[in-house]
């Protein structure tokens, strides 16, 4: 695998070049600070783009395109990270090599750069026929949330803690932010998008990748550098008192959620040792504390999720479960937290942990869109890469991570209640 | 050892068979470091009644699934999970209509991963405890099924569609179901159908296919297996007509959603393998209804529709296509789905354009050690053995073809299922 970067004035490629994959992938991202009352208006934009463009102004006229071009995929999708909101454009292509036409590549990458620089937009306004077609199907989306107990639980979560921190902050907006979307301020947004997001192309393939980033300085037309420095950590504060909230809902089973701040984690801990923590805690499937207890013991649950959100400084825990088990697993899930406080897992449970995840370090590398993104982190967070986290996690002691554990803090406790009482 | 050169696909399938009678079925790519173990038991869901010699057996809804869970138990204190953990095995399980799948991800330790699937699998521990202990697990995994509204639909519109195949029930069984199953019922399905002979194994990714062949006859070797009993899965009889032509329920959806399931006999397509049936199909119904096709374009412009998209699956000798879409307008999409269904069409350009992309999608498969590993389970299960020959079938297939299926398609019998939302449910 061979790693270079291509310094474009206005953007740089990133690329890497392997013959590992028979498909290559490339990911613009535009990034910017989080903006609660903007959040929304990305998101319609990002489906505005993978909608139509100027050259094929109907869903249908794209699609057929990207067929023409043996089925490549291309979309736009926006993420919060941390304090960032990232506009991502993704493209997905097969190898030039199983295609007769030497023409090929040029193709793929005009496609995606009139997606991103020729949007379906006369007078300032985009279409609105395309327009109503994605507010309505963003309504829907909104709406449709509370189908997902889930998602829905974790939402509620965010706002029982009572932090008005990007962490709260709703990636599709809501149905007051979308009403205030008009065609002619969406323009506004992608002018803005266009003018004051800082870009970065990360590309991976086998490509003559000299030749490949020459196209695309040709398609891509992007005018302004953008010099901004981005945190990415939220700064979510510890609170003094314990946050107890819950919700009715007409749903079978109940939906715990309990958030916990992060105190202070210095680069290793928050890169490296949190990671085995929680591992042992609750991320690291059937053999964890948490799933050990509260599933294998005590057989209140089927799944638990125990997540690491690294930018925001917090671990979110959630299950679902019969209502009237949801005090047990939450004296549970802390009980746990003491142990690993008090050092209550053997060197044995440590060592195997820290193997499982080189293992999982090491699949990821059978994935371009996983190499992708640590090499994406690698830039934007300066992440170690994958070889050096392999070192970094080999060197981890029992004491490292009892000192994590000690971090540890609980903030909220939200229950969306199950009807099953 | 066969090797089965894929035709067009620069691919090779190794498959060897043991003593034992289990087939393995091995994929290698050494530009990648992992290897995907897959062991299938053609054993699902649906076969809940069984015949061994004359006796015939019925067993509670939810059984091979429930045995999927507690096969994991080693002892009273391990679980395989235990084991894997130890060796860097990410491990898991699965279960569908129609088969059980145990497989493990590795990138060292690659033969002792193998080696501990095959013990785990074919060492059976059941007690009254563990059966005990995984009811509460799985009911509430049931449960979760029931508040997800997507699986409702699904199971809803199959269980309108037929009226007494097994595809009618859910995979995990309803809490009720679950909570009736005994050890003996385990034990029962676990020594019926948990045999090599109706076994499959197959490994993809970076592996020596001679050296895992051997290390599998090996471990196999030192395992004593019965006389397989051979079971014989005793099928419902499905009657041609959907149960209704028309229901209307209310569940926990936010907007309606409409489905229609076209029920059709397999006798009606005898001249097609079930691949060149399936294929085909999804070459039609992608062109009159998917993504590119003006019809679809129109009713999401006018606002009738917010999705639309087909599918089609073949339940024992019934063959199902099923048209889905999220609408505030049902009466307006019944006439115009109706209509659309009287009038499927085809051209050259379309046709052309979805089999050069359906190609693509095949070449690209074979860079994806599950998605080759699913590729080896769905020609064994549904087309009893390795289709060698999939790129020249695509390329062989004419718009002839489709006209001649067009012919066939009888939308008489047809169900149309419509989920509304509850009252307090809906949009606000």
């Amino acid at each position: 695998m061979k790693y270079k970067t291509y310094n474009c004035n206005s953007f740089n490629v990133h690329t890497i070049k392997t013959d590992r994959f028979k498909t290559s992938h490339v990911e613009v991202i535009f990034r910017d600070i989080a903006n609660k009352e903007e959040m929304g208006a990305y998101s319609f934009l990002a489906d505005m783009l993978s909608q139509s463009s100027k050259t094929y102004p109907r869903k249908k006229d794209l699609i057929t395109r990207f067929e023409e071009l043996y089925k490549i995929i291309v979309y736009a999708t926006t993420l919060r990270v941390g304090n960032i909101l990232d506009f991502h454009v993704s493209l997905d292509f097969i190898n030039p090599d199983y295609i007769n036409d030497k023409n090929y590549i040029e193709e793929v990458i005009k496609t995606l750069f009139d997606i991103i620089e020729n949007p379906n937009v006369t007078n300032d306004e985009f279409d609105l026929k395309t327009f109503n077609i994605v507010k309505e199907r963003l309504k829907r989306e909104i709406n449709s949330l509370k189908e997902n107990p889930m998602k829905q639980s974790i939402n509620e979560a965010f706002k029982a803690m009572n932090t008005d921190t990007p962490t709260s902050y709703e990636l599709l907006g809501n149905l007051e932010s979308l009403e205030k979307i008009t065609p002619s301020s969406l323009y506004k947004t992608y002018k803005n998008l266009r003018k004051n997001f800082k870009v970065d192309i990360f590309l991976i393939g086998n490509l003559e990748m000299d030749d490949t980033v020459s196209l695309i300085k040709k398609y891509f037309k992007n005018r302004y550098i953008i010099e901004n420095k981005l945190d990415l950590m939220v700064d979510n504060k510890e609170i003094k008192r314990l946050v107890v909230k819950s919700m009715a809902s007409d749903n079978v089973q109940a939906n715990l959620v309990m958030i916990f701040n992060l105190k202070n984690l210095t680069e290793i801990e928050k890169n490296i040792t949190f990671n085995v923590f929680n591992y042992l805690y609750g991320s690291g499937g059937l053999t964890s504390k948490l799933y050990q207890s509260i599933r294998e013991k005590n057989s209140l649950c089927y799944q638990i999720s125990s997540m690491y959100l690294k930018y925001d400084k917090l671990l979110l825990v959630h299950i679902s479960l019969e209502q009237v088990n949801v005090k047990k697993a939450t004296s549970l899930v802390k009980k746990e937290l003491k142990n690993m406080q008090a050092g209550n897992f053997t060197e044995d449970e440590l060592k195997d942990a820290i193997n499982n995840m080189i293992v999982s370090l090491d699949m990821a590398q059978d994935n371009n869109v996983s190499l992708i993104n640590n090499y994406v982190f690698h830039v934007f967070d300066n992440l170690p890469m994958p070889e050096e986290r392999v070192e970094m996690f080999k060197n981890i002691k029992k004491d490292d991570v009892i000192n994590v554990a000690k971090k540890v803090k609980l903030n909220t406790v939200f229950t969306l209640e199950g009807r099953n009482k | 050892m066969e090797e089965l050169k894929l035709k067009g696909l620069n691919e090779t399938i190794y498959v060897y068979e043991t003593k034992t009678g289990l087939k393995i079925y091995m994929w290698v790519n050494e530009k990648i470091s992992s290897m995907y173990a897959t062991l299938s038991v053609k054993y699902g869901s649906v076969h809940t009644k069984f015949k061994i010699g004359k006796k015939t057996y019925e067993v509670p809804n939810g059984l091979a699934h429930f045995l999927e869970h507690v096969k994991f138990n080693i002892d009273e204190e391990t679980t395989a999970h235990d084991k894997f953990y130890k060796i860097g095995g990410d491990s898991n399980a699965f279960t569908t209509f129609d088969y059980t799948s145990y497989l493990v991800f590795a990138t060292k330790n690659k033969k002792e991963n193998l080696e501990e699937l095959l013990d785990f699998v074919y060492t059976p521990y059941f007690t009254k405890k563990n059966i005990a202990k995984e009811k509460g697990i799985i009911v509430e995994e049931a449960n979760m099924g029931i508040d997800d509204p997507y699986s409702t639909v699904f199971f809803h519109t199959l269980k309108n569609t037929l009226q007494k195949s097994k595809y009618r029930n859910t995979i995990t069984g309803t809490p009720e179901e679950v909570e009736s199953i005994t050890l003996d019922d385990v034990k029962l399905a676990y020594d019926a159908f948990y045999h090599p002979k109706n076994m499959f194994l197959t490994i993809t990714g970076n592996f020596n296919p001679y050296e895992m062949a051997s290390v599998v006859e090996e471990n196999l070797s030192k395992k004593e297996f019965k006389e397989y009993l051979n079971p014989v899965v005793i099928k419902e009889n499905e009657p041609r007509k959907v149960i209704k032509k028309y229901t209307e329920e209310e569940i926990n959806l936010t907007y309606p959603q409409v489905k229609f399931t076209i029920k059709m006999d397999m006798n009606r397509f005898k001249d097609y393998s079930k691949l060149e049936l399936k294929i085909l199909t999804n070459f039609l119904f992608n062109i009159n209804f998917g993504a590119t096709s003006d019809f679809r374009e129109e009713l999401i412009e006018k606002g009738i529709v917010q999705s639309l998209s087909a599918t089609n699956d073949i339940y024992d000798d019934t063959f199902i296509i099923t048209i889905t879409s999220t609408t505030n307008f049902k009466e307006e999409l019944i006439k115009r789905v109706n209509n659309k269904l009287n009038n499927l069409s085809v051209n050259e350009i379309d046709f052309k354009r979805k089999k050069n992309a359906a190609i693509a999608t095949l070449i690209l498969d074979y860079e994806d050690i599950e998605n080759v590993s699913y590729r080896l389970q769905d020609d064994i299960l549904n087309n009893g053995k390795i289709v060698t020959n999939l790129k020249e079938i695509l390329e062989e297939e004419t718009i002839d073809d489709l006209e001649n299926l067009i012919k066939l398609i009888d939308t008489d019998n047809m169900a149309i299922n419509v989920f509304m939302p509850k009252e307090n449910q809906k949009e606000q």
